[in-house]
């Protein structure tokens, strides 16, 4: 068993894969953040009555969400140059990684909202609520339950694409992968070690979304 | 009170209300009967814009309910409404569902809120399903809870849209029950039913509405029994088969 | 509680599926034992290419002058494409019976273990710790790594290159280990290939990249903005790399370079690509 996973790599290289872990932590926590808010708006432009808003919320998510993302994070990267803005590889990573998951999530956002009843907004609208005390006490409370199984599995989607850092220089946990398989060439080795990694990530991520699901089923 | 003043409505193409001309006092009751389609339910929704009118003027109170620099939601506080379907928050207790305007709308504190829908509670029959889940209560008592909720923020009028449509048919006479003690109260009552023996014994007024027109009004005894128009006379003898 | 033993449950058979994978992984890639002299049916290579009438060689399709796709004709042209034709000639016959396939230098390795390919020309240098992986040639081209960067660059020379210079390299080259030896305090930025390397320094990532000058030659003369800068400061000798301890199949491309250079040919194809004679 020794022979065919060689502990060693893991023993000799742990600081560069702990380097690459807290890269790969950084850069999800920074796109889940910013995924998330993007993710909110889009959404609230998708069931807006403005037009406009509706349209470019569209727009957005067809957009986005049906160009790989390799191509998203080399435009951000290697694209924005030439417009005259810079980014290193966090931000341009970041940036394409929040951008892209925003489009999903923002699906996922408007898919809750439309599943509650029509009938709960116009009861809510007719006691004298505003549109957005309507949407924080009745429709966005319901809506939690439906939207979290797939914002979580999108949230886990997030951290695994994260390995589109090591494309770019960005020092994450494939990047580093990388590296050190072009120095050892124990590729199988190298690469389990790494999915490791990531399963320290996604795991507990798991966990807490299927925690948070439970608790909200008991609610009513 | 409420005053259509040639109102129209259309949905595109589709003309939903022709030439309303409507007055209804303070502490009336007036029921609205017609055919499915013929813009009963659609004339109720205007009265607190849950849906818009196209053209005509439509006053609450002396307040244009069209009119852009309405602050609609202080005008909603004041018309209560109940729906076919309940429409209770599933994810709310009772006295949640209850409360939750007057605290966030008026402004009540929490106790207050409370002892308001506790006493509205206990008027429509059920005060011990305070902390029960709208998903735990029968239809008939989903609906009390509802007026209970229309009630609780001491509106001027009470819009009821269809309340009776969706239950079962043993529920239906404990929701008109407490429906007849509120009109006995002086209640402002507008009510869109198929409920004709509710129409005779509690309305001041029926409305026969057809094809988006008020075709025919007056009060219950004589519309029942003497019906002037072709169509009233008609979609009565229909609903007597 | 519950949420535990769930959680246990999952641990273990996420481990269970990791051994199973090394357990199949191992028996069709072997990097590992490679140097053990275990692997006896590494030998054969040069019986397989007869017996399919045709070579297939691992090259570059990114690296101007040596490997590189011409988006034209869609043909791969260069240096090593024509070296690796001559040997196909020198073992079959005909130097149409060869297939190419495109290699990286991360990849490069692993598809000559797992036999996607019989033989590596790819800009590949001949060092210590290859050799335990792979069998190399003889040498057939002498480069040297260099620095490439935009005219005008205050960088000069290897000993320009400070704490914050970010230097451009490429993933698994023995360039991009070697100036984390030689100039330690720099910033080293890898990626897949020449081309993402060379966009990364166009694109402002870097102030230098650093690879073999042959490569860097290419580049140069893609771009006129970009010279080669403060001469070669390593020996980077290229080998053709084949399976290791396939003698039979070593010996083979030996005696095909030798050919090559005895007849003039080798001298040639340089002339072609570098417009010069050879060192």
């Amino acid at each position: 068993m020794s022979d065919l996973l060689d502990i060693s790599i893991l023993i000799d290289y742990q600081d560069v894969y702990w380097k690459g872990f807290f890269i790969t932590l950084k850069a999800s926590v920074f796109a889940l953040i910013l995924s998330f808010i993007l993710g909110v708006i889009i959404a609230v432009f998708r069931i807006s009555t403005v037009k406009s808003l509706r349209w470019f919320g569209t727009a957005y998510v067809e957009y986005i969400r049906n160009i790989p993302l390799l191509i998203l994070v080399f435009v951000f990267y290697n694209g924005l140059p030439s417009i005259g803005v810079n980014l290193d590889s966090f931000m341009a990573g970041g940036l394409g990684l929040g951008i892209y998951t925003s489009a999903f999530i923002a699906e996922a956002i408007r898919a809750g909202i439309q599943s509650v009843p029509k009938g709960h907004v116009e009861a809510a609208r007719s006691s004298g609520l505003t549109y957005l005390q309507t949407m924080r006490f009745v429709v966005l409370p319901q809506a939690i339950k439906i939207v979290l199984p797939p914002l979580g599995n999108q949230f886990i989607n997030l951290v695994k694409n994260s390995s589109i850092f090591g494309v770019i220089a960005g020092g994450d946990l494939m990047y580093q992968a990388d590296i050190i398989n072009s120095e050892t060439f124990q590729t199988v080795s190298v690469y389990l070690f790494v999915a490791l990694f990531y399963l320290l990530l996604t795991i507990p991520l798991s966990l807490f979304v299927n925690y948070l699901e439970r608790r909200l089923a008991r609610a009513y | 009170m409420i005053r259509f003043h040639h109102v129209n409505k259309h949905y595109g193409q589709f003309h939903v209300l022709k030439d309303i001309n409507l007055e209804i006092q303070s502490g009336e009751v007036v029921v609205i009967i017609g055919p499915s389609g013929s813009g009963k339910s659609t004339l109720l929704r205007c009265i607190n814009r849950l849906e818009t009118i196209t053209d005509g003027e439509l006053t609450v109170d002396g307040v244009s309910v069209g009119d852009r620099k309405t602050n609609i939601n202080e005008l909603r506080r004041d018309i209560g409404m109940v729906f076919q379907h309940f429409n209770l928050y599933p994810h709310m207790s009772v006295l949640k569902n209850i409360t939750l305007a007057p605290i966030r709308v008026s402004k009540a504190s929490p106790k207050e809120a409370s002892e308001t829908a506790m006493y509205y509670l206990q008027k429509v029959g059920i005060p011990d399903k305070a902390d029960a889940y709208p998903s735990q209560l029968s239809g008939g008592q989903q609906q009390r809870v509802a007026i209970a909720r229309g009630l609780a923020m001491k509106p001027k009028i009470m819009l009821f849209d269809e309340p009776t449509s969706a239950l079962d048919p043993e529920m239906v006479g404990e929701v008109l029950d407490v429906m007849k003690s509120l009109a006995k109260e002086g209640m402002t009552m507008v009510v869109v039913t198929h409920e004709m023996g509710f129409a005779r014994e509690v309305a001041d007024r029926v409305i026969f509405m057809d094809h988006g027109q008020i075709v025919e009004e007056g009060d219950p005894a004589t519309f029942f029994t003497q019906p002037k128009e072709e169509r009233a006379r008609q979609f009565l003898s229909r609903l007597n088969h | 509680m519950k949420s535990w033993k769930k959680a246990m449950s999952v641990l273990v058979i996420s481990s269970m599926a990791t051994f199973a994978l090394v357990g199949c992984g191992s028996s069709d890639s072997g990097t590992k034992d490679g140097g053990s002299g275990s692997k006896t049916e590494a030998a054969g290579t040069l019986d397989a290419i007869k017996k399919r009438d045709k070579l297939i060689a691992g090259v570059r399709y990114d690296a101007n002058l040596f490997g590189l796709k011409n988006p034209g004709t869609g043909n791969v042209e260069g240096f090593d494409i024509d070296i690796a034709k001559a040997v196909a000639k020198d073992i079959l016959g005909d130097e149409s019976k060869i297939e190419l396939k495109e290699v990286t230098s991360k990849t490069r390795i692993p598809m000559l273990d797992k036999g996607d390919i019989d033989m590596i020309v790819a800009t590949m240098t001949i060092n210590e710790e290859r050799k335990k992986q792979v069998n190399f040639s003889d040498v057939y081209f002498k480069a040297g790594q260099s620095l490439l960067v935009k005219k005008g660059s205050a960088i000069k020379s290897i000993d320009d290159l400070k704490k914050g210079t970010k230097v451009v390299a490429v993933k698994g080259s023995t360039s991009a280990k070697n100036i984390k030896e030689k100039a330690p305090e720099t910033e080293v930025l890898e990626f897949e290939n020449y081309a993402e390397a060379f966009t990364a320094l166009k694109s402002g990532k870097g102030d230098t990249l650093t690879t073999d000058n042959a490569i860097l030659m290419g580049m140069a003369a893609q771009d006129a903005d970009y010279v080669l800068t403060g001469g070669e400061f390593t020996d980077e000798p290229y080998g053709i790399a084949v399976k290791k301890d396939d003698k039979a199949m070593t010996d083979a491309v030996n005696a095909a370079l030798k050919k090559l250079k005895d007849n003039g040919e080798y001298n040639k194809i340089y002339k072609k690509w570098f417009k010069e004679d050879p060192k």
